[in-house]
C-alpha cells in the first residue's frame, strides 16, 4: 500500500497542543493535590496552589493565543460542523467506531490539512473549547480572584458553588483526556496520530486519499508520496 | 528658631578653649552670655544656677518617689462626716466626690449596672431564656452560678437582691442594683410603698428587694437594708495600690454591705477589723484627719485589679501556680491566664511545657495592662470615637477633654469588643480597638497567601490563640447535686483532679465556630463550650428549680434521700459513688423527677444548654500561631476536629446553644461509642469551602462515575479491537 505523507499540523499548532496538554495534565494533578492533599500532595500546599494558578494562566494565555491563531488563519473552520450532511457523517463515524474499526475498515473521513476532525471530534471540541474550558477558566479565575474581588465570588454563590462547578468540570476534563488519548490509537496504526501531533506529518494511504476527494494537500499545497 | 533652640540646649563644648559654640537667632557668638569665657561673675552665676537646678531636680524626684500624684484624702461617711470622727463606714461616693464627679461615674459604668439598666420584660426576647430579664448578671441567669435572681412579682423567691450581693457581689464593682435593686430608690432609704416597682403588692408574690430566702424553710423572710446598708461603687477596689479584696468579699458575704468599701482599705493600715467591727487607726491619718496618699497608693487600675473579678492575672517572678476554681471566672471558662511569664517557667505540670517558651499572653509579655485596650470611653489620650458616630465629612475629631476634665469625670464605661459571652452593654461593642487597629495585619502576614480571603473568614484569634494551656470548665451538671449541694463539674485539659498539683495539664484546642464580627461578617473564632444540665419547673413561667428545692428533693440532711439512693445506688453500698452520680437512665431520671414533684415542683424536666466562651486573650507570639497551610487545608483539618462537649449526658438531653451569643453551632452533635457527646464541626454548615478539607460528595461521586465509565468504555473498546485484530490475523494466516 502506498502512503502519502501529508503535513497536517503546523509547528504552532503542535506547540499549542502540547503546551495545553501538559498544562491540563498538571492542572489535574495539582488540582487533586489541592482537593485531597492527604492522598496526592507531594510538596507544600502553597506550592500546589501556586503551581495550579500559574498553570491555569498558561492554559488561559494559550487559549487566547490559540483563538487568535485559529481565527486569523481561518483554521477555526475546521472546528465548526457544517450543517449540510453533518448528521449522516456523524452516524457514519459512530458506525465506524462501533463496528468498522473492528473490521479494519477505512476511516469514513479522509484526513487533510483542511479536514482534520471528524464530525464527532468537531462536536466534542466545540463543547470542550466553548463550554468546558471557558467554565473552568472563569470559575478558576473567580476562585483565584477571591482575594481581589470577593464580591464577584459572592455574587455567584461563593467559593462553594465555584468549587463545585470547577470540580465537576475537572472530572469531565479527565474523562475527555482518557477518550482523547485512546482515540489517538484509532489511526491506521496505533501511533500514527500521536506521531502526527509530534512531527506534524501523517502517512495517509494513497488509495484512500485518492478516493476521498479533492482535499489531499499538505498545508503547503504539496504532497509526498512514499511507498 | 527651632534649630537655634536645639543648639542652645545641646551645646558642643570645645575642650581646647573651654568654649560652648553655637549661635542663637540673635547671632550671639562667643561673647554671648552662654560663653564660659565671660566675666567671673557670670561664671559663678552659671555654677550656682546649675547647683540649684540639680538640687531642685533631686528634691523633686525624691518627693515624686515618696508621694504619688494624688493628694491626701479626707475619708467621709455617707453624711459627709470624717469617718475618724463618726466611726461610720466610708462612703466612696461622698469621699471621692470632693474632686471627682462620682454621680457621673456611677451612672456611666456597666461594671456597676451589670445589665440592670438594660432590663427587658421576662420572656420577651426570643434569643434569651424564658426566665431572663436582662443581658447582665443582674437578671440574666447563668448555669455556672445557678441561683436565679428572682424578678419582682414572681411566686417563689430564689435569689433576692440582698442575697445576690452576698452570692455574686464578689464579681460586682458595687453601685447600680446594689444600691437600688429592681427599683428606682436607694434600698436603704425607701419605704416599701415608695417604690412599687420592686415591692410585692400581692401577698402571694415575693418581693426580691425586701426579702431573702430562708434556706432552712425555703420561705422568704425580710431583709433590713438599713442595717446592712447598700454597696456603693467601690472606687478602692480598682484604685488602691493594695485593695483588700478578701476582706471586701467577706463583708459582702456576711451581709455587711455598707462596710465593704471600708474593708477594702484594710491593707492600708487605716482601718482594722476588731471583734465588734471595723475600727479606724487614727494614728495612721494626718493631723487634719486625712488618709495619706502614700498609704492609699491611689492609682489607675492595673491588670491585677481586673483579675480580682475576671480571672487569674499574674505579674510575679515566682513560678505561676494555677488557681482552678469557678471564681477565677475567665480562667475557669476559657483557660485564660493573663501573665507575662513564660509557660515553661510556670509551676504547672503542663505537657511538654519545656517547649512552651512563650508568655501566657504576649500582650502581658510586653507589659500592656487591661486598661490599655479596655480604656475609659472619654479618655482623651486613647479613645477615638467610632467613625459611625461622626459626620461623614469628618475624618478626625480634634476636640478632646482636657486632662483635668477627664480626671474630674472619667467615664467608667470601658471600651469593649464583641464577644459571645459579653452580653451586657452590647451598645459599646466596637469601642475597643480591634487587632488591626494596633497591628498592621498586612505587614505581619506578608507570608500568607490569599490574605484578604483568610481575613474575611477567620478572626485573628483563630490562628493566634490556637491553644489554651490551662484547663477550663467543660460541663456542669445540676441535675444531681452532691450532699453539699454542689454540681458535678467536668473540666477539659487536665488529667486528674483540679486540686492535685501533679495532675497533668494538657490544655485544650478551642473549637472554631462562626461568630458575628463587628463588621457583620461571621468569622471562625476560637471557643470553649461549656455545657450545662439542670432541672426546670414547667408551666406558664418556667424557672430553673431552686437549689433549695433541689436539695430538699434529693437530700435528707447530709445524705441522699432513700428514694434517690434506691434508684441510683447500683452497687448497693448505700452511698453514691462519683460514677453513680449521673442520671443516665430513664429510671433514674424518673426517680429524681418523682422526688421533685414530691416537694412541690410542677412539671419538672431536664433542660440543657451550651454557652460559648470566646477566647480573646492568651495570644501567643507569632511563632506559636498557626502558619502551616496543612493545619487547615487537609482532610484532618483543624477546622473539623471533633470537640468534646460532655463525658456524660444527663437524662440523654442534647444541649442547645444559648440564643444570645451570635455564634453558629456549625456542626453535628454526635454521641460517640463511649457515650460521650461530641461536636463534629462542619465547615460547609459554617458557610465555608476549605480547599483540601471540604468536599462536595455528589460531585466527586458523579465525576468519578463519569471517569470510571469512560475508562471502562475505553478499555472495553480497546480489548475488542485487539481481539478483532487477532481474529483477522488468524484468519489471514
Amino acid at each position: 500500500m502506498k502512503y502519502v505523507r501529508m503535513h497536517l499540523y503546523s509547528l504552532y499548532e503542535r506547540v499549542w497542543h502540547w503546551v495545553q496538554a501538559l498544562a491540563i495534565l498538571l492542572l489535574i494533578w495539582t488540582g487533586l493535590c489541592i482537593h485531597d492533599p492527604d492522598r496526592f500532595l507531594v510538596f507544600s500546599f502553597q506550592t500546589a496552589v501556586t503551581l495550579h494558578n500559574v498553570l491555569g494562566f498558561i492554559v488561559l494565555g494559550n487559549a487566547i493565543f490559540g483563538a487568535f491563531y485559529y481565527l486569523t488563519t481561518g483554521t477555526i473552520r475546521q472546528y465548526l460542523p457544517r450543517p449540510h450532511g453533518y448528521l449522516v457523517l456523524a452516524v457514519r463515524q459512530v458506525m465506524y467506531y462501533t463496528g468498522g474499526i473492528f473490521r479494519n475498515e477505512p476511516h469514513p473521513l479522509e484526513k487533510s490539512s483542511e479536514h482534520r476532525l471528524n464530525p464527532l471530534q468537531q462536536a466534542t471540541y466545540l463543547i470542550i473549547l466553548n463550554v468546558l474550558l471557558p467554565i473552568q477558566i472563569i470559575t478558576g479565575i473567580l476562585m483565584w480572584s477571591g482575594q481581589k474581588w470577593p464580591e464577584a465570588v459572592l455574587s455567584v454563590g461563593g467559593v462553594q458553588v465555584l468549587a463545585m462547578i470547577h470540580g465537576l468540570c475537572a472530572w469531565l476534563f479527565a474523562a475527555f483526556i482518557i477518550t482523547h488519548v485512546y482515540l489517538t490509537t484509532a489511526g491506521h496504526t496505533p501511533l500514527t496520530n500521536l506521531k502526527a501531533m509530534i512531527y506534524g506529518y501523517e502517512d495517509v494511504p494513497v488509495e484512500h486519499t485518492e478516493t476521498a476527494g479533492p482535499s489531499i494537500k499538505t498545508s503547503e499545497g504539496q504532497s509526498d508520496v512514499a511507498s | 528658631m527651632q534649630q537655634a533652640t536645639r543648639k542652645i540646649s545641646m551645646p558642643h563644648i570645645n575642650n581646647s578653649n573651654r568654649q560652648v559654640t553655637g549661635d542663637d537667632k540673635h547671632g550671639r557668638g562667643p561673647d554671648s552670655w552662654l560663653t564660659l569665657r565671660g566675666t567671673g561673675c557670670r561664671r559663678w552665676m552659671v555654677i550656682i544656677s546649675t547647683c540649684i537646678l540639680c538640687l531642685m531636680a533631686s528634691t523633686g524626684s525624691a518627693v515624686e518617689r515618696r508621694t504619688p500624684l494624688h493628694p491626701p484624702v479626707p475619708l467621709l461617711d455617707a453624711a459627709g462626716q470624717h469617718v475618724v470622727k463618726s466611726g461610720k463606714p466610708v462612703s466612696t461616693i461622698t469621699t471621692c466626690s470632693a474632686c471627682h464627679n462620682t454621680q457621673y461615674i456611677a451612672t456611666h459604668s456597666f461594671h456597676a449596672w451589670v445589665g440592670r439598666n438594660e432590663q427587658f420584660e421576662l420572656g420577651s426576647k426570643s434569643e434569651s431564656r424564658p426566665w431572663d430579664y436582662s443581658p447582665g448578671s443582674f437578671g440574666r441567669w447563668d448555669p455556672i452560678s445557678y441561683r436565679y435572681l428572682t424578678p419582682p412579682g414572681d411566686a417563689k423567691l430564689d435569689l433576692s437582691t440582698a442575697e445576690w450581693i452576698q452570692y455574686r457581689g464578689w464579681r460586682h464593682a458595687g453601685g447600680g442594683p446594689a444600691i437600688i435593686g429592681h427599683g428606682t430608690h436607694p434600698l436603704n432609704q425607701r419605704s416599701p410603698a415608695a417604690d412599687k416597682s420592686s415591692t410585692a403588692t400581692d401577698n402571694a408574690l415575693v418581693a426580691p428587694d425586701d426579702q431573702i430566702l430562708d434556706t432552712k424553710t425555703g420561705q422568704p423572710k425580710p431583709w433590713d437594708w438599713k442595717a446592712s446598708g447598700t454597696v456603693e461603687m467601690n472606687c478602692f477596689l480598682c484604685h488602691l495600690e493594695k485593695p483588700a479584696n478578701a476582706a471586701r468579699k467577706k463583708e459582702l458575704a456576711a451581709g455587711d454591705f455598707a462596710w465593704a468599701s471600708t474593708a477594702t482599705l484594710s491593707e492600708t493600715g487605716l482601718v482594722q477589723r476588731a471583734e465588734d467591727g471595723w475600727k479606724y487607726e487614727i494614728s495612721a491619718f494626718t493631723a487634719d484627719g486625712k488618709a495619706p496618699a502614700k498609704l492609699l497608693g491611689l492609682r489607675d487600675p492595673t491588670s491585677q485589679h481586673c483579675g480580682q473579678c475576671h480571672g487569674q492575672v499574674y505579674f510575679g517572678q515566682k513560678p505561676l501556680l494555677p488557681k482552678l476554681d469557678l471564681k477565677q471566672w475567665s480562667t475557669a471558662t476559657k483557660g485564660q491566664i493573663f501573665s507575662p511569664q513564660r509557660i515553661s517557667m510556670s509551676g504547672m505540670n503542663i505537657q511538654g511545657k519545656e517547649l512552651l517558651t512563650r508568655p501566657w499572653d504576649v500582650h502581658a509579655g510586653v507589659m500592656l495592662e487591661c486598661r490599655n485596650c479596655h480604656f475609659s470611653l472619654n479618655d482623651p489620650a486613647t479613645f477615638k470615637p467610632p467613625s459611625s458616630d461622626q459626620p461623614a465629612h469628618l475624618n478626625f475629631e480634634p476636640r478632646r477633654l482636657t486632662t483635668a476634665q477627664f480626671v474630674t469625670a472619667p467615664n467608667h464605661e470601658f471600651a469593649k469588643g464583641a464577644t459571645a459571652q459579653g452580653t451586657v452593654a452590647r451598645n459599646l461593642e466596637g469601642t475597643m480597638r480591634q487587632c488591626n487597629q494596633c497591628h498592621d495585619a498586612d505587614a505581619a502576614h506578608d507570608w500568607l497567601p490569599y490574605r484578604d480571603l483568610h481575613f474575611a473568614q477567620l478572626s485573628c484569634e483563630a490562628c493566634n490563640i490556637s491553644m489554651a494551656y490551662a484547663p477550663a470548665l467543660k460541663q456542669i451538671d445540676w441535675t444531681l447535686v452532691d450532699p453539699q449541694g454542689n454540681p458535678n463539674t467536668q473540666w477539659r485539659g487536665i488529667d486528674g483532679k483540679l486540686t492535685d498539683p501533679t495532675a497533668e495539664i494538657s490544655g485544650f484546642q478551642p473549637v472554631l465556630l462562626p461568630h458575628k464580627s463587628l463588621d457583620g461578617r461571621r468569622r471562625l473564632t476560637p471557643f470553649n463550650l461549656v455545657a450545662a444540665w439542670y432541672w426546670v419547673e414547667g408551666g406558664e413561667s418556667p424557672r430553673p428549680v431552686r437549689l433549695v428545692d433541689l436539695k430538699a428533693a434529693l437530700l435528707d440532711g447530709d445524705h441522699y434521700h432513700s428514694a434517690v439512693l434506691q434508684a441510683l445506688d447500683t452497687n448497693k453500698d448505700k452511698k453514691l459513688q462519683p460514677s453513680e452520680r449521673i442520671l443516665d437512665t430513664e429510671a433514674k431520671v424518673a426517680a429524681v423527677r418523682a422526688r421533685l414533684e414530691a416537694v412541690g415542683i410542677k412539671q419538672p424536666h431536664i433542660e440543657s444548654e451550651i454557652q460559648p466562651y470566646g477566647l480573646h486573650h492568651g495570644v501567643g507570639p507569632a511563632n506559636f500561631a498557626i502558619r502551616e497551610c496543612g493545619t487547615c487545608h487537609r482532610k484532618t483539618s483543624r477546622l473539623g476536629q471533633p470537640f468534646q462537649i460532655a463525658t456524660q449526658i444527663p437524662g440523654g438531653v442534647i444541649p442547645k446553644l444559648v440564643g444570645d451569643s451570635d455564634v453558629t453551632l456549625a456542626g453535628d452533635m454526635v454521641v460517640n461509642r463511649d457515650k460521650q457527646l461530641v461536636l463534629q464541626p462542619n465547615t460547609q454548615q459554617a458557610g465555608l469551602y476549605v480547599f483540601g478539607h471540604s468536599r462536595w460528595a455528589w460531585v466527586n461521586r458523579l465525576g468519578a462515575l463519569a471517569f470510571i465509565l469512560t475508562l471502562l468504555g475505553v478499555i472495553g473498546h480497546g480489548l475488542l479491537r485487539v481481539l478483532a485484530a487477532r481474529k483477522r490475523k488468524l484468519a489471514a494466516s
